[in-house]
């Protein structure tokens, strides 16, 4: 049941991620990306991580991809202002090179396993307070605290360059 | 809480940069337009107070921090305070720039002071976590500060093909990450070295993570990015991009590469430094014989000397996996710390470059053009004289500090050779690239001396109009070229001073 | 989980599902009566007892129409933003608590669907998709009053989102969470509601937290793009919005949409700050059938007069400008919600030391 899950999860997210990348309507790219942040949510959810599901959604789904929305309709592109289609060489190399990488980390995660005899290294999942908000507020100010300040330091960095770059009169 | 205020002290130095940064934030925010002249000093004051801490620090051993997060170290220490020499250069040589090109404002400073306290921190990290983050705090910085001068057309695209590439190498620097610690559990540098098995994963890792490194410090075959940004950044930035990025990017690659994949693991590791080294090299030293452009030829040598100092990671990375030859062990630290020589030699040759170069020959537009140093000898002979030292120091001509740094690199080259060859190693991989870099230093010195022939034997074009640097760019001119002489005449002070800092990575 | 419990489940689903359902026609009702109170005027009254019947017949007359789809629209996305204005909202009801609960031997029938312990991130995931209907919808039908429709929606949802988020935040850290259960969960606040202070003043976290209370209520207003933040639609300058193109059922089903996020809304409202099923003198949660029935009628009474309140505004203030509207939204209300944040964490480390 649970790996009947997972394989229909991952062939949704991965059929909704190659068909984002290959959409020349950014709407429907848009589309695919809310599908492919959906399901991820799902997964994180299946590895006992609530929260990260949550935020996956609240962030990604919420935030970042109305932004991208909100972006692609401000511009309100023509298709023939998108540009000229790539051609077929840069796709299948594109492609080509795509398609190596996934084999080479499915050859890397696959024979991490059988090949060195080592086991992947357990993680506390299962347990009731893994990954849950608790657990999460605990390592933000325990353990992660100074990533978790940086963080801060990062966002106003960003939000000073974002200003200092868009702003009609400084 | 107090445990916490106890803990966080030697890191002051990083936390008087971003309060130096905030505080010229609000400066920038709150002041009168006509008192904006004051800002740089805020920059100034800080950086000075925060090498202050920093020293306090040196030769104080190791300092763990917040649970590991943090490894105060003389390597990081050497790095941070390399980061604020370029950021203090940086300051100085702004002033009246920053005014003619507009943008002498808070956020500058305060942009230059996040990007310098995230390299101290990048430069310190021993968590993959904060690594990751104080990389996002320098790069989100420096693509706002390449787009700086917002009326140039050149600025805005260099600082959108900067971030767009920079976004994409930090997708997968961040994949590398995710991968050792699928690997490993742990997102400590240290603990990383301790894991056995699980190989083709880590390898995985290893390979996405010296991508993402590739990037920052602009080896090929990822450098497509500096010519464009470095070109159409302000000068300044440009110089700050050049030394300082370089320098963070640096410390963070050879500590997670040296500590985390040390000894054997260097078998994994050389061939691809190795390969990388030869095509950096080549290929910045060949494009930049093309250049008409000073800022895009300053770019492409950039990039070859990235290739020089990955001479030294590759000499490491031989020498580690073969740690049963007698001798080989002892012969690590000088090279590493040629390599930090090499990094100190560079920041001043650079910066002193793009100051020079910040000395406007038109009203806005920027001394870009072969035609712009012509006869600049006559125009203003200081400058002129001071460049030409620049110039042949990153030829590698003695007696400057250039040729000091390389000579260290390429010495180590030869002496791991050696090495080999005494133990009946019969493998000509360290003498090839030692004999190859050599070979491509002889094609930049064209390049390099074809500019100070034009200041020198040309005629002054008629319709440039000249401005008077700022105090503070004679400053840096007059500084940078004493230290590269410095650095020249006098190495062994210096050079045992970046031994020690290699100390800390390879004993 | 045991099939008895699935099966329950199941049935709670679609319960849940049919009341919502139900409740549109009501809310019509409402409001349609209400505007002609406030007006003062009579409002239909020919169809059924009062007017009652009124909603159907136009149910009714929707059903019945020819069902068009203009040539000019993107047809994927126009026939996909009607169902997505729907869904949203219905899904996120799975966590609302709109009872108390009834012991049977040992079986606990609880009325809310599903007790997530990141129930209220969950909630605010599922709200923070809310206006990606409206961009479906507005440029599913490629002309510039959709598009303009949508623009504003996603502008508007995501800047009061935040404020939203944040007035949640202090109530979440207000709710006590030291018997291990998680203050995440919607169960926990709402018990946490419960009973009274000095034995008669009732513990609703309107009354803790009333800075938290105005920014949810302001944002709710915004997040349901009703007057006064009505940009999606306002008949002067954008003909219908985003509904612009959109006729017969595809369009009652967008307006649908509108009215259950809206008692979505009011529901949060109640259960965040009104105490959801609780009665702050009774004890409700006992298990027994009275007070599962009684919680349930509570929490409906509670509802209805958020949802009153959500008409009455309507017709009472005038639509802000659009200016205004942000800078209501990031210049006032997310800089309350932060101080409220920080108030909120002082308040809460003095009461424990």
């Amino acid at each position: 049941m649970s790996d009947v899950m997972f394989v229909a999860l991952a062939v949704v997210s991965t059929a909704s991620a190659l068909l984002l990348v290959t959409r020349r309507n950014p709407l429907y790219a848009a589309l695919c990306m809310m599908v492919l942040f959906g399901t991820t949510a799902l997964l994180f959810l299946k590895l006992s991580a609530p929260f990260l599901a949550a935020m996956q959604v609240l962030v990604y789904g919420g935030a970042v991809l109305m932004l991208f929305l909100f972006t692609i309709m401000l511009l309100n592109l023509h298709p023939e202002e998108l540009g000229s289609e790539k051609g077929l060489t840069f796709k299948l190399s594109a492609g080509i090179l795509s398609a190596v990488l996934a084999i080479f980390l499915i050859y890397a995660v696959k024979f991490s396993r059988d090949m060195t005899g080592g086991s992947f290294p357990e993680l506390p999942a299962g347990s009731a307070a893994f990954g849950s908000a608790e657990s999460v507020g605990e390592g933000i100010f325990d353990a992660f605290v100074l990533p978790f300040e940086l963080v801060s330091v990062l966002i106003v960095a960003a939000v000073a360059g974002a200003i200092v770059l868009t702003k009609k009169k400084l | 809480m107090e445990h916490l205020i106890a803990e966080m002290k030697p890191l002051s130095p990083v936390l008087i940069v971003f309060t130096g940064a905030l505080a010229a934030l609000l400066a920038g925010v709150f002041s009168k337009k006509e008192n904006s002249y004051a800002l740089p000093y805020i920059g100034i004051t800080t950086v000075a107070f925060a090498f202050v801490a920093l020293l306090n620090y040196w030769g104080r051993g190791m300092i763990w921090l917040l649970q590991g997060a943090i490894r105060i170290d003389s390597f990081g220490l050497y790095i941070s305070a390399i980061i604020l020499i370029a950021c203090l250069i940086t300051f100085l040589a702004s002033i009246g720039y920053a005014k003619r090109l507009g943008f002498e404002h808070g956020e500058y400073i305060s942009l230059l002071l996040f990007a310098s306290g995230g390299m101290m921190l990048l430069a310190m990290s021993a968590d993959l976590v904060t690594l990751f983050l104080s990389l996002e705090i320098m790069s989100i910085s420096i693509y706002a500060l390449a787009g700086m001068a917002r009326h140039r057309q050149k600025c805005n695209e260099a600082a959108l093909k900067y971030f767009i590439l920079g976004a994409f190498s930090t997708a997968f620097l961040l994949f590398g990450i995710a991968l050792i610690y699928g690997a490993t559990a742990s997102t400590k540098i240290h603990a990383i070295a301790q894991v056995q098995g699980l190989k083709p994963l880590l390898v995985a890792g290893l390979g996405m993570l010296i991508v993402g490194f590739g990037f920052k410090v602009g080896a090929a075959p990822f450098h497509v990015w500096v010519p464009d940004a470095y070109e159409g950044a302000p000068a300044t930035v440009t110089g700050f991009m050049a030394v300082a990025v370089k320098a963070a990017g640096f410390a963070a690659l050879l500590r997670v590469i040296l500590i985390a994949f040390p000894g054997t693991w260097a078998e994994y590791w050389w061939p691809v430094f190795w390969a990388v080294a030869l095509l950096t090299m080549f290929l910045g030293n060949i494009i930049a014989v093309f250049q008409k452009n000073v800022k895009r030829m300053l770019a492409y040598s950039g990039i070859a000397h990235t290739g020089y100092i990955l001479i030294g990671l590759v000499s490491l990375g031989i020498a580690g996996s073969e740690p049963y030859i007698p001798g080989m062990k002892a012969l690590m630290n000088p090279i590493a710390g040629g390599m930090l020589f090499y990094l100190l030699a560079y920041t001043f040759m650079t910066l002193g470059a793009f100051a020079v170069i910040s000395l406007a020959a038109r009203d806005e537009d920027d001394l870009e053009t072969l035609d712009d140093f012509s006869g600049l000898s006559q125009r203003k002979p200081v400058v002129a004289l001071a460049m030409a030292v620049f110039l042949i120091s990153m030829a590698g001509v003695p007696p400057f500090g250039g040729f000091i740094a390389k000579f260290y690199v390429f010495k180590g080259a030869i002496d791991v050779q050696g090495m080999l060859l005494a133990s009946g190693v019969k493998e000509y991989h360290a003498l090839a690239l030692a004999i190859l870099g050599i070979i491509t230093s002889m094609f930049s010195v064209y390049y390099y001396l074809r500019v100070v022939w034009f200041m020198y034997f040309r005629e002054p074009l008629e319709d440039r109009p000249s401005v008077a640097p700022s105090w503070g760019l004679h400053f840096v001119i007059f500084a940078s070229s004493v230290a590269i002489v410095v650095l020249g005449i006098l190495p062994s002070g210096f050079f045992s001073v970046a031994s020690r800092g290699a100390e800390a990575l390879v004993r | 989980m045991s099939t008895l419990e699935i099966i329950v489940t199941c049935i709670k689903v679609l319960a849940v599902f049919t009341a919502l359902q139900m409740a549109v026609p009501v809310l019509v009702i409402m409001e349609r009566r209400g505007v002609s109170f406030i007006q003062d005027r009579v409002g239909p009254d020919r169809c059924g007892p009062f007017g009652l019947l009124q909603p159907f017949a136009d149910a009714a007359k929707l059903v019945f129409k020819e069902d068009i789809t203009p040539r000019h629209v993107d047809k994927l996305l126009y026939f996909l933003a009607p169902a997505f204005c729907l869904i949203v909202p219905t899904v996120a009801f799975a966590v609302v608590p709109f009872g108390s609960g009834i012991r049977i031997g040992d079986f606990t029938l609880s009325f809310q669907i599903a007790d997530f312990r990141v129930g209220v991130l969950y909630l605010l995931a599922i709200l923070s998709m809310s206006s990606f209907g409206v961009v479906c919808a507005g440029w599913a039908q490629n002309n510039k009053y959709g598009t303009l429709s949508a623009l504003r929606g996603v502008a508007q949802s995501v800047s009061y989102e935040i404020a939203m988020c944040l007035a949640v935040v202090a109530v979440v850290m207000s709710t006590n969470s030291d018997s291990g259960v998680s203050s995440t969960a919607m169960s926990t606040i709402v018990a946490d509601q419960g009973g009274t202070y000095l034995g008669f003043f009732p513990k609703w976290n309107v009354f803790t937290q009333p800075i938290a209370f105005f920014i949810f209520l302001a944002a709710m207003y915004a997040e349901t793009n009703r007057t006064p933040f009505d940009f999606v639609e306002c008949e002067q300058e954008l003909v219908a919005g985003y509904m612009t193109e959109y006729g017969s059922m595809k369009f009652s089903m967008l307006f649908m949409g509108e009215y259950i996020a809206m008692a979505l809304q009011s529901a949060l409202l109640v259960t965040f700050f009104l105490g959801g099923w609780t009665l702050p003198w009774v004890d409700l949660g006992d298990g027994s059938i009275a007070g599962g029935i009684a919680s349930v009628i509570v929490f409906l009474v509670k509802w209805f007069a958020v949802a009153w309140l959500y008409i009455w505004v309507r017709w009472t203030l005038p639509r802000l400008r659009y200016d205004k509207l942000m800078d209501l939204g990031w210049k006032a209300l997310v800089p309350l919600a932060l101080i409220n944040i920080v108030a909120t964490a002082f308040v809460g480390v003095w009461l424990r030391s």
